[in-house]
């Protein structure tokens, strides 16, 4: 998916979600690009993928702060340790399933000291790894 | 009034001084026999702990705003600290509310071999003649930050400066001469930046808050308009001042002149707002030579002689805001008001103080990764390191046992870091000060795995020295022609102007039909030397015209400078595929700044993400660079990542990018090292007369060794 790169009219802005991804993304093989959020100061952030008839064996969540080159995945637990970029290496996240999509539940309030991030949702299937990310951030409000 | 050329003296005594300091040979300095662990074991000053108060930027704006009535033109004055934090805003009445990126008459060459080619001002070619409504704080802002960004405790360069060092030949209006030394550094700290934070933005989906800490991004890249000063307090940098009084957001084409009082009135105003906070005069500009040329700070002969105020008796700022003469305004992403007092205009933080972003290494909760003692790190709002050194998360060559490990990218820092502080600095005073920079790794993904610098390196080297580092390990990557050739064409319409921007496979065609047909297809290892010869609107870089009489060719990623359309011609705002992968980046922040939508995101170009698992950003994700300072990493040859090198003279950084890296792969002895010799850009010859470089490194750069050529062994 190609990245906007001339000014968007601010119309196709507008549709973004508050506090998640406002309709089910699809995630892709090659990693799709999904719209950005923003989350109350100090609230939540959930978010909700379409998974679309796949088969998925695990799902994985990824955290990389606006202002540092670390990322993070988050365990079953909801405890963010560092990733060392090996796609093995990658250990599973949990996620709630209704019907076809699959509702990630990232944090309660953001990690300490991180206000801006991008995160990165993905599950396995048996044909292998679909992705996507987005940008998130907290509201100045 | 100044002589225009004083660099013959300076030469002189600088060859003087420089024969009387040899001797000492260090074996680790020695680059004909390069040894691994090449360390400085001497500790550097650190640079003091020194901020503006609130009351001192209140000081400095409303000295420039006394000149700026007694000038008669109305400015808006913009003040900086030393990392980009925008400190106070203030808009005179009557002020110009407009910006115009234009440079300055003569719009049309009038000597030489191109005389009577219409250089600039042709809507359409990139930001050039491009008005924006409302946007004058917006290039003040820009102004400011570059004259912070540019200058250090060893050098105090201003927007002026810039000037010189960005056009198509150096000095300006010297044909023959190969282009500035920094030509396309005014396509740094851009607003889309990964690297360089933000206050505040909206990222499509409402406001969001920024980062407390530095370095900054700037609103237009840097600026090359006269008009942007740095700030000193006792000696020691700690800002910088803009102010756009004419409308004109441009640049000085001539450097051999003085500007009248009118051509002016911006570098005026903001030379009278640094009474008191004056750089110091030994390591001003006019006191530093590159290449034989002898650098422009003002174009005054002190800093008082053209003033038609007396910065001593300016009213207080009390005053004049509110009101009276104007008042502090907010700028979307930079600056607010939010009590409408005096209250707003902020004091500035020390550098090297947490706050600032930047802290020396060893100050770290954990300890300094690196033995270099001297090193500083960029940190977060926690005091936390950004970019600790870390492995790569890539696969080179299809195998992720070829990527850099952590100890590599340390040892990489290291080295490069070891060059630096052994050798001579070219823009720093007094002479024999050791060379200040900036050094940056990256993987295949263009993922940032390390950044540290010396102590008092200039800030605009940060960006720059990644800039660098990802476009040496773009250009020789062998999917470079096919995700450039991605990239549609895209035309943005502001007001009644309209901007276009060339689909990005015109370049990729240019090179091809100019290089070969493998062209960016990782057959050949681009240094940013390599890639900036053809980024140039000569070719060769310089030469305006072949012996035949016939007029140079531009190279293939540069606008042609004489084309027989003049909105497709280059200029320092429409430099080519430079331009082209971030324009619409800037036009977007453009466009969020007034209001008009969303603010361009995280991570420059229209480029897709290369492993968006590993790294969801493009590889360019703080546009690209084109003056040298970089190489590609080669592990028994595949590309493994690139390392960049800014704040210094372009040799210098040449000289630390390459051999640091020559020096790693020495020490770790595991594989690492340059490209092999058959694929550099140096084996090319595309008109077969002309070869292009790889890496050039200046003679006898080390203070305690005599060693005349160190890349000779590269």
């Amino acid at each position: 998916m190609r990245r906007p790169f001339i000014a968007l009219p601010p119309l196709l802005l507008a549709a973004l979600a508050a506090s998640g991804l406002a309709a089910a993304e699809r995630l892709s093989a090659d990693g799709a690009a999904l719209p950005a959020v923003s989350f109350a100061p100090g609230g939540a952030l959930e978010a909700r993928v379409d998974a679309g008839g796949d088969e998925v064996l695990s799902v994985h969540a990824l955290l990389r702060p606006a202002s540092s080159n670390q990322v993070w995945m988050r365990d079953r637990d909801g405890f963010w340790t560092e990733w060392n970029g090996d796609r093995a290496a990658l250990i599973p996240a949990a996620a709630r399933r209704e019907g076809d999509e699959l509702v990630f539940k990232l944090f309660t309030a953001p990690p300490s000291g991180v206000s801006s991030m991008t995160i990165t949702l993905a599950y396995r299937t048996p044909e292998g790894l679909k992705y996507g990310w987005f940008e998130a951030a907290e509201r100045s409000e | 009034m100044k002589a225009p050329f004083r660099y013959g003296l300076a030469g002189l005594l600088t060859l003087g001084l420089l024969a009387a300091c040899g001797g000492e040979e260090t074996g680790s300095d020695n680059g004909a026999t390069p040894e691994p662990g090449t360390r400085f074991t001497g500790l550097i000053d650190f640079p003091p702990l020194e901020a503006l108060t609130s009351a001192e930027v209140q000081q400095i704006i409303a000295q420039a705003a006394a000149e700026a009535i007694a000038q008669g033109a109305p400015a808006a004055i913009a003040v900086v600290d030393r990392v980009g934090n925008v400190l106070a805003v203030f808009q005179m009445n009557g002020a110009p509310a407009q910006l115009l990126a234009q440079a300055e008459v003569p719009r049309t060459i009038d000597q030489g071999p191109l005389s009577g080619t219409v250089l600039v001002g042709a809507a359409g070619s990139g930001l050039d003649g491009l008005t924006i409504p409302g946007a004058a704080p917006v290039g003040a802002i820009a102004k400011a930050v570059t004259g912070a960004y540019l200058s250090s405790g060893g050098n105090a360069f201003t927007t002026r400066t810039a000037s010189q060092i960005v056009q198509e030949n150096f000095n300006p209006e010297q044909t023959f001469q190969a282009g500035g030394p920094l030509f396309g550094v005014q396509f740094s700290q851009l607003p889309c930046s990964d690297l360089s934070t933000r206050f505040a933005s909206d990222n499509g989906a409402g406001t969001v808050v920024g980062s407390t800490v530095g370095p900054r991004r700037s609103p237009l890249g840097l600026a090359a308009d006269p008009g942007g000063l740095p700030l000193y307090k006792n000696g020691t940098l700690v800002g910088g001042i803009g102010v756009i009084a004419d409308g004109i957001y441009g640049l000085d084409l001539r450097v051999t002149d003085i500007d009248s009082d009118a051509d002016m009135v911006d570098e005026l105003i903001a030379l009278a707002g640094t009474a008191g906070f004056e750089a110091p005069a030994q390591i001003r500009a006019e006191r530093i030579t590159v290449e034989g040329n002898t650098l422009r700070f003002t174009d005054t002969v002190d800093d008082t002689d053209r003033l038609r105020s007396n910065p001593a008796a300016a009213p207080s700022f009390a005053t004049i805001s509110n009101g009276f003469q104007g008042n502090l305004i907010p700028v979307n992403g930079y600056y607010a008001t939010p009590t409408g007092t005096a209250a707003d205009v902020l004091a500035g933080v020390a550098y090297g103080d947490p706050a600032s972003g930047y802290v020396p290494a060893t100050s770290l909760a954990g300890g300094s990764p690196f033995e270099n003692l001297s090193a500083y790190v960029l940190v977060d709002e926690n005091g936390d390191p950004r970019f600790s050194p870390k492995a790569a998360g890539d696969a080179p060559g299809g195998d992720p046992a070829n990527r850099l490990t952590r100890r590599e990218v340390i040892a990489l820092i290291d080295e490069a870091l070891g060059v630096a502080l052994a050798g001579r600095a070219q823009i720093r005073q007094p002479l024999n000060s050791r060379i200040q920079v900036t050094v940056s790794i990256v993987d295949t993904n263009g993922e940032i795995l390390g950044v540290a610098r010396t102590p008092d390196g200039p800030i605009f080297g940060t960006d720059v020295s990644l800039q660098k580092a990802r476009t040496a390990m773009f250009f020789s990557s062998a999917t470079a022609g096919t995700e450039l050739g991605a990239v549609a064409g895209a035309t943005a319409n502001v007001g009644a102007q309209v901007i276009n921007i060339p689909p990005l496979q015109d370049y990729v065609d240019a090179a091809r039909a100019f290089i070969g047909p493998d062209a960016l297809t990782g057959t050949i290892a681009f240094s940013d030397r390599g890639n900036g010869n053809l980024s140039r609107p000569f070719f060769p870089d310089g030469v305006q015209r072949q012996q035949n009489g016939t007029p140079s060719p531009n190279g293939p990623f540069s606008r042609p400078f004489n084309s027989p359309d003049p909105t497709q011609n280059w200029s320092p705002f429409s430099t080519g595929l430079q331009f082209d992968l971030i324009g619409g980046n800037i036009l977007q922040h453009v466009f969020f700044i007034l209001g008009l939508g969303a603010d361009t995101p995280v991570g420059c170009t229209g480029l897709s993400a290369r492993d968006g698992l590993a790294f969801p950003r493009p590889a360019l994700s703080n546009g690209a660079q084109i003056f040298a300072g970089s190489v590609p990493i080669y592990r028994n040859g595949i590309l493994i990542g690139g390392i960049g090198v800014s704040g210094d003279g372009i040799d210098q950084d040449d000289m630390i990018s390459s051999l640091g890296l020559r020096r790693a792969g020495l020490r770790l002895g595991n594989g690492l090292g340059h490209a092999p010799e058959a694929i550099r850009s140096d084996t090319l010859v595309p008109d077969g007369r002309n070869r292009l470089r790889y890496v050039s490194c200046p003679f006898r750069p080390f203070i305690a060794s005599d060693v005349q050529n160190p890349c000779q062994v590269l």
